[in-house]
């Protein structure tokens, strides 16, 4: 097999890995929410184009997408800078093709160029192709002409691969010399901070792809091909990976730790462990994002729809505190990916201690972030009034759905929920109060009194639930193993 | 109470259509050290979980210090001590911490002193705030055996605890094993390692094809001028060969 043919066949393999290795993180759901949300988020936006460009002049419509693509690109590129790490391990004890080298007849700049093809390929069909194919799906209705928007897919595609590139230059330049990296980031933001502030030139314009949207001029589609190579060629012939673990030591938390949750009773070391868990592991972050991001991300949606595209929409705090229960799911997801819980089986302690524990954190954090979410929106919304019926909306529609989910799904939320028979059932027990809390939020300023009684009586009865359902997660999972 | 602290009787697990472990019938007296040795895929590890509370199974019965597994698993984990075939310690604890860990769980006094004690016996100073994802494997083999000793359980089960230990460590673990025999203690020990069996276990089982075809001391098991090697492969060759 020549040189050529082995490399795009580990691509290929290299391509399959990260699928798998993402499916099994996030589930295969979630795995497969992000191009969708992106694909949904663009043909909206496409559809209301009339009215965006009543706002906003198309250049500076194009701008702001090639500055997010370039964002995203930068953002993604860091190869060199967090090698180590994704060479070693993502997400506990995997091992990655990208380790090969290591026992195998293969030079590792081979592998880290296949990786790089990989992630480009990657991010392209996760991505930028969802974003251009919402855009396309309008032409019969907006009028757009299929010539444009595969020009438009040609020039994100060339900001995403200079941002991408250009980052693992950096990141490459940052392993090996500090101070060329230091050199070139001063140039960069210095050009950047000159041409915005003493407006004598247009940044944006040296961008080469964003010149070539603006233009037209293949010229600048070379120039944009020159550098892209240039910075991916330095990048791989300059990395450096050290293999072998970075190890960390960390100072005896667990006792102390434990001590600090003695509020949860014989459930207070388990929790200990988790929450040690939950920052050793840095998965704070990503669960307060995977919480409120999607809030956020509706928030934003419904404030440009009927704000800025001037749409009669409005979701008052009521319909976030409802959204709240339900993205509540996905922090209860990631508790159980945390860590193996394979050595509990060896302990004296049954499945349904683990279950309430996860149950008790998750109780913890979402109470801290739905709360402060909850004020937060109110301030931006002026619906202060509202906020009463909006935390206790927040807090029962969390409980329940989180229990009737601990219920169904035990320690396996996302294989469990990748199960029909078990999706069925959560849909079943989930979406119902959700439909019908939207609609009483959205009734509430037309009668205030009758919808707040209605809002009231439903939160009652799904507390109740919940007491149901916690009461049966001891008959449903205390007889199970920890064995997967 | 009776010296038995492991009694089955007609014990059988199966997995479909294959039985893992297929009527076992034996028993354990206190301060033995009890070897089950038999070939890869003999059911060495489903009779030590059936035994531990791990599974359940499929029929027969077994006691284990008196109370039914399969009925009270909670109550047997309690009393017992277990280091299972697969050292899978938590990720993001350290050393130290996991030991402080299972003093928690299983309410032990003096945790702090108990955890530094093992931890300076099994020579894991050095890497005891390192976490246990990123300890060696031998270390956190270390670190299972010192976890399931830790509350000085009546009876332990080890599944081939001297897998990945190096020599030193090997002799270390021998000589407490003795120790803990000597002050009372019983054992449990599936191993493939027929020389550590050979001169430690004071009685032998062989299973084969989920069937306890051979049992006694060491020296009823081999005939004159045999070794624990060819009484294994006369045991076990004819199932091997049927395979």
């Amino acid at each position: 097999m020549n040189r050529t043919k082995r490399n795009l066949k580990i691509v290929r393999l290299m391509l399959s890995e990260e699928r798998r290795l993402n499916a099994g993180m996030i589930g295969k759901v979630q795995f497969m929410m992000f191009p969708v949300l992106i694909f949904f988020m663009s043909f909206v936006l496409a559809l209301s184009s009339k009215q965006l460009l009543k706002s906003m002049p198309m250049d500076q419509v194009y701008l702001v997408l090639h500055s997010i693509i370039l964002i995203y690109g930068l953002g993604v590129g860091g190869f060199a800078l967090f090698g180590e790490r994704i060479a070693q391990k993502r997400f506990g004890e995997v091992t990655m093709l990208l380790e090969t080298p290591t026992i195998h007849p293969i030079d590792f700049r081979s592998m880290f160029l296949s990786f790089y093809v990989k992630d480009i390929i990657y991010y392209m069909l996760y991505s930028i192709i969802p974003l251009t194919a919402g855009i396309g799906l309008t032409i019969p209705l907006t009028g757009f002409k299929l010539a444009s928007v595969l020009f438009l897919l040609l020039t994100i595609t060339m900001t995403f691969l200079l941002g991408i590139s250009f980052s693992f230059f950096l990141s490459s330049m940052y392993v090996r010399w500090k101070a060329v990296f230091g050199g070139i980031v001063i140039a960069v933001l210095g050009a950047i901070l000159i041409g915005f502030f003493t407006k004598a030139y247009d940044f944006a314009g040296y961008i080469p792809s964003i010149a070539l949207q603006r233009t037209g001029d293949p010229l600048y589609l070379l120039l944009a091909a020159v550098l892209i190579i240039f910075f991916s060629t330095v990048a791989v012939m300059t990395i450096k990976v050290r293999f072998g673990k970075t190890v960390e030591k960390f100072p005896e938390e667990i006792l102390p730790t434990a001590k600090r949750f003695t509020f949860a009773r014989e459930y207070s070391a388990f929790m200990a462990k988790d929450w040690i868990d939950l920052i050793r592991s840095k998965t704070l972050m990503p669960v307060v994002g995977a919480y409120i991001g999607p809030l956020a991300f509706l928030a934003v949606l419904f404030w440009f729809l009927g704000s800025v595209l001037t749409l009669p929409l409005h979701f008052n705090l009521i319909f976030y505190a409802g959204m709240i229960g339900f993205f509540g799911v996905s922090i209860y997801g990631w508790l159980n990916l945390l860590d193996t819980t394979l050595f509990y089986e060896v302990l004296p302690v049954r499945v349904t201690q683990i279950v309430k524990t996860k149950l008790l954190l998750f109780t913890v954090l979402a109470i801290a972030m739905s709360t402060a979410f909850l004020i937060a929106l109110g301030i931006l919304q002026s619906e202060w009034e509202m906020l009463w019926i909006s935390l206790i909306v927040a807090y029962s529609t969390t409980a329940y759905t989180v229990t009737s989910t601990a219920y169904l799904t035990g320690l396996r939320t996302n294989s469990y929920l990748f199960d029909p028979k078990t999706l069925g059932k959560f849909a079943a027990v989930v979406i119902p109060p959700l439909i019908v809390l939207t609609i009483l939020s959205l009734y509430y300023t037309n009668d205030r009194l009758f919808s707040s009684a209605a809002i009231l009586a439903i939160s009652g009865l799904l507390a109740l639930m919940t007491v149901a359902f916690y009461r049966r997660i001891e008959k449903r999972w205390d007889r199970e193993s920890f064995m997967f | 109470m009776s010296g038995r602290v492991i009694e089955t009787s007609g014990l059988k697990r199966d997995f479909g259509n294959f039985t893992a472990v297929d009527k076992v019938t034996f028993n354990v007296e206190r301060g033995e050290l009890f070897g089950l040795l038999g070939p890869n895929g003999a059911g060495k590890t489903t009779l030590l979980k059936l035994l531990t509370g791990q599974l359940e199974p499929t029929s027969g019965s077994c006691h284990v210090l008196g109370l039914d597994p399969a009925k009270d698993s909670i109550g047997v984990k309690s009393k017992i001590g277990i280091v299972p075939e697969i050292e899978s310690p938590p990720s993001f604890l350290t050393g130290k911490e996991y030991l402080q860990f299972v003093g928690l769980v299983r309410d032990i006094k003096d945790i702090e002193k108990k955890a530094d004690h093992w931890i300076e016996y099994m020579d894991m100073k050095e890497v005891q705030n390192t976490p246990c994802k990123d300890l060696s494997k031998g270390t956190r083999q270390k670190l299972v055996v010192a976890a399931a000793l830790i509350h000085e359980p009546p009876l332990v089960f080890l599944d081939e605890p001297f897998a990945g230990l190096d020599p030193h460590y090997q002799k270390l673990l021998k000589e407490y094993l003795r120790g803990y025999l000597e002050k009372g203690g019983t054992i449990f020990m599936c191993t493939h390692i027929l020389e550590i069996a050979e001169k430690i276990c004071t009685r032998i089982g062989i299973i084969s094809t989920g069937k306890i075809v051979a049992l006694g001391t060491p020296g009823e098991l081999e005939r004159a001028g045999e070794s624990l090697d060819s009484v294994f492969m006369r045991f076990t060759e004819n199932s091997e060969a049927s395979k």
